[in-house]
């Protein structure tokens, strides 16, 4: 009945003050420093707003960078969720004893620096690695296979390094998920197919839209992981930022890009909230 | 004929799972394996030895960049919960204290390489040299990402009564935070310490942008010696890791349980 | 032993009047009990004695002492929380030492007392034991243990039995009895199970769903003389009967529309009881005589047919209709192993009460 808080040692400002003060000036403002910097061409006498940056970036290779950024963000989501799913259901709903362990072991390659997980990748695919050798001496194969600097590695690598990611939210969803409900969905007379996609799936996707934003937002930005197993030999929008960044040392037209890049992830994200939106309402009317 | 697809259903998905577990493994057992091989390359396995570990030991490159990795992972810990803590008890006593606390939930959603980014312009506007103290804010804003939602949540489920019942005892606001409240936040500040300390030792972008030339960190030492190839002394280290992570899981679960008991 | 004064006490929250010029004294050393439906405010009355709340306007005095703006740690007053609020963290010993650990006491003198307390809750064998470990009626105790530790002027209880059991709570109520007679301190006790309040009290107040004080006064003058409608159907269940007062013949009678006269006895007459006042007449089910035949020694007769037969085991309660439509609840003891008479549905049967057990009401 009565809201009061009770108070405690910290009514001071003094101590909310240093979060908050290192939130704004090394969150916040970086952030907006860098959405200014891309409309700004300062030198040593004149400052002028412009959008010459922009102008720079209109070419198409840079959509075309956007574009496999997307493609490869959209492939790792589906492929860790395809396979994660499952996964998650059996450790949660049917695993009785061994649970906590093989939570455990999910998680571990969480918890494990990601360039390890790409060097375990590089250790074996090698032309002269692990799996290569073997291969060879069982006579499998002739002549080593080309199997790094591909995109298989790259979405190899990166279903890898997000597979936890994907597991944990659905992984915690399915812990809360009433099974009884499966039970009584095959009571009323529906299928395995329609008890899945009619109970199982509706009352699991908050877990998977988490799991999805989880893994897609940083592949978006991702470039580390493509550069050391495909070869470097396509541009992905970090790498371009890196370019920018650190190699041109080209503060305005990074942060134009990066501006760019941020402004496209968002207008994705939105475009599928609004379609969601629309087919939940869709199925609401009809 | 029903229970039969039950069972071969069954055997499909114990056997997806399976193979999910060996996909997740296999490469690191493998490479743990090869740790302990006597010669380097190509991939017969020879003999068990210790080498590497010992050139790893000896390795001066090594322990320069463990050390740095340590000193930003400890002080990015220390000032993300710390900083966190008071920031969360300041607010429970603000109207809207939520509010206040959105403020660090982006630190969450927007892209890490954005926020580096901009601290790297920031940093180069303002001519700050580049090194671990830069590479320490921009791990400690990640920080504060994790340890105010964490702490936030543990906050929230405390019964209030108890710190009524600890003043109604005689205790002054002081000495209720220290003896009642900090014990019971505890499991909280110890996940989100284990949270932000491992984060700081894999972080690789923060250290890629911010961390200059002059500090060398351990993700920033394994990158370049992916470039330059495979290593066996890459493997000893990559185990050593491993285990140290291992370790720190099972700490981790074991807070876990305990919370739930509370 | 002090005593407590509440002087016009007002208390908001966001726009809603809890308390307004809400003024009580607790006399000390007794058991008192505030009793009142849900959200009425005795629980927000309890919290600002305790000092969890401050009033807007007001003053609360412990004895000659202002209290009011006193903060919580710095009164003599202690609370038992509704959920035992015992710390997790803690075991029994240092939860009802915690309060001797804040004011730094030797060990030895804490470990006595720990020890004298628990011995008066009887949970001496428990001393080492989690919190987590004890049943609901334990738990119960170490909080009023880790209470009575501090020696406080006045211990306030918010319905701290209400999440057990029935069995349990009788037991536990009798305990407490025991333990105030012998502390001799003030409890101040806030329920709104009105058989609570009627069991445990030396003196209780009633408050209506607006805060305000129906009654004061020792269980019996509240249960047997209740000063308002409300009262009288909050604690115990009334027969309510509107009517007009009159004299007839030197008897107080209240003429109630379509059923008959009725006669009265009024021990003092009061202001408002003036001749022709539409007043309300009362008498409790348990002091109506229900019967087949019809009884001459009784001062008041009524016919009516059973439409409810409930059985308590030790009573049965009837409901009669009346003539008018109007329920009258009967409770009738169940004395005889054998009973001479049976009453059924739809009988016809006489209810009959004296004079002497009517209460007048005005509203």
């Amino acid at each position: 009945m009565d809201k009061e808080t009770i108070s405690t040692t910290f009514t001071t400002f003094l101590w909310g003050v240093p979060a908050l003060l290192w939130q704004v000036l090394f969150f916040y403002v970086p952030l907006i420093f860098l959405l200014a910097s891309s409309f700004i061409k300062h030198s040593e006498s004149s400052f002028e707003i412009t959008l010459e940056h922009y102008r720079l970036l209109l070419d198409p290779v840079y959509l075309y960078v956007l574009g496999r950024s997307l493609l490869l963000a959209l492939t790792t989501v589906t492929a860790c969720l395809i396979i994660a799913y499952p996964v998650a259901y059996y450790i949660s709903l049917r695993l009785k004893r061994w649970k906590t362990l093989f939570f455990a072991l999910l998680i571990l390659p969480f918890w494990t620096n990601f360039l390890l997980l790409v060097y375990a990748w590089y250790f074996l695919l090698e032309n002269d690695g692990l799996l290569n050798m073997v291969l060879l001496h069982l006579g499998f194969i002739t002549e080593p296979l080309h199997m790094m600097n591909t995109q298989a590695a790259v979405l190899c690598g990166m279903f890898y390094c997000y597979l936890p990611f994907m597991l944990l939210p659905l992984y915690s969803t399915f812990e809360r998920f009433d099974e009884r409900l499966l039970d009584a969905s095959s009571d009323l007379g529906a299928t395995q197919w329609q008890t899945f996609t009619r109970i199982m799936v509706p009352l699991t996707l908050p877990g998977i839209k988490t799991g999805a934003l989880l893994v897609f937002i940083p592949a978006f930005g991702e470039f580390v992981t493509p550069s050391l197993l495909g070869g470097d030999k396509h541009m992905y929008i970090g790498s371009v930022i890196t370019h920018y960044f650190l190699t041109m040392r080209n503060v305005s037209v990074g942060s134009a890009f990066t501006c760019l890049a941020s402004c496209a992830l968002i207008l994705i994200l939105f475009m599928v909230f609004m379609g969601h939106s629309l087919l939940t309402k869709k199925e609401h009317h009809g | 004929m029903d229970s039969l697809w039950r069972v071969f259903q069954d055997s499909v998905l114990r056997l997806w799972v399976a193979c999910t577990y060996l996909f997740l493994y296999i490469p690191l057992i493998v490479l743990a394996v090869f740790s302990f091989n006597e010669i380097a390359f190509p991939y017969r396995w020879v003999g068990f030895s210790l080498r590497w570990y010992r050139e790893l030991a000896i390795s001066a490159e090594i322990w320069e960049a463990t050390k740095n990795s340590l000193i930003v992972a400890g002080s990015a810990v220390f000032l993300s919960v710390t900083l966190g803590l008071f920031f969360v008890m300041w607010c429970s006593q603000q109207r809207r204290g939520n509010y206040l606390l959105s403020f660090f939930y982006p630190n969450l959603v927007v892209p890490e390489i954005v926020i580096a980014v901009g601290l790297l312009s920031l940093f180069v506007f303002l001519n700050v040299p580049l090194g671990i103290p830069s590479l320490i804010v921009g791990h400690t804003l990640l920080g504060f990402g994790y340890a105010v939602p964490i702490i936030y949540t543990r906050f929230n489920v405390l019964d209030k009564r108890l710190i009524e019942a600890s003043l109604d005892l005689g205790a002054t606001h002081r000495q209720t935070f220290v003896k009642i409240v900090l014990p019971l936040l505890m499991p909280a500040i110890v996940s989100a310490s284990l949270l932000v300390f491992i984060l700081s030792l894999d972080d690789f972008l923060m250290a890629f942008f911010c961390g200059g030339t002059s500090a060398q960190t351990l993700s920033l030492y394994i990158f370049s010696m992916i470039r330059s190839g495979v290593s066996p002394v890459v493997n000893a280290l990559a185990t050593v890791m491993l285990v140290v992570s291992s370790l720190l899981v099972m700490v981790f679960c074991s807070i876990k349980t305990k919370e739930t008991i509370w | 032993m002090k005593t407590i004064y509440l002087k016009d006490i007002c208390k908001s929250f966001d726009g809603d009047v809890i308390l307004n010029k809400f003024s009580l004294t607790v006399p000390e050393g007794k058991f008192f009990a505030v009793l009142g439906p849900s959200g009425c405010g005795k629980t927000t009355v309890l919290r600002i004695i305790g000092g969890f709340q401050q009033p807007d306007s007001g003053t609360v005095m412990l004895g000659d002492e202002d209290i009011t703006n006193m903060p919580i740690y710095k009164r003599r007053v202690s609370t038992v929380f509704q959920n035992y609020a015992l710390f997790p963290h803690m075991n029994v010993f240092d939860n009802v030492a915690y309060s001797l650990h804040i004011k730094d006491l030797d060990r030895e003198l804490i470990k006595q007392k720990v020890v004298k307390v628990l011995r008066a809750v009887r949970l001496e064998l428990h001393m080492y034991r989690s919190i987590q470990q004890l049943s609901g009626g334990e738990q119960q105790r170490v909080a009023i243990a880790r209470a009575i530790i501090t020696d406080p002027e006045v211990l306030l209880l918010d319905e701290p039995f209400a999440a057990l059991d029935v069995k349990l709570r009788e037991q536990m109520l009798i305990e407490l009895m025991d333990l105030q007679e012998t502390l001799k301190t003030t409890f101040v006790y806030v329920t709104h199970d009105q058989v609570e309040a009627l069991t445990v009290a030396d003196q209780m107040a009633i408050l209506n769903a607006d805060g305000q004080i129906e009654q004061i006064g020792t269980p019996q003058q509240i249960y047997e003389f209740p000063a308002s409608s409300f009262v009288a159907t909050f604690v115990g269940k009334m027969n309510l009967f509107r009517g007009i007062l009159k004299t007839v013949q030197d008897d107080v009678c209240v003429d109630v529309p379509d059923l008959g006269v009725f006669k009265a006895y009024i021990p003092a007459r009061q202001e408002w009881m003036q001749e022709g006042r539409e007043i309300l007449m009362g008498v409790r089910p348990e002091k109506i005589w229900i019967g087949k035949k019809r009884e001459e020694q009784f001062s008041n007769v009524i016919i009516g047919k059973v439409e409810a037969i409930i059985y308590h085991g030790y009573a049965t309660q009837y409901g009669v209709q009346m003539k008018n439509g109007m329920m009258v609840q009967v409770f009738e003891q169940n004395e005889e192993h054998f009973p001479k008479e049976k009453i059924d549905y739809d009988d016809q049967v006489f209810l009959h009460w004296q004079k002497e057990n009517v209460v007048l009401l005005e509203r």
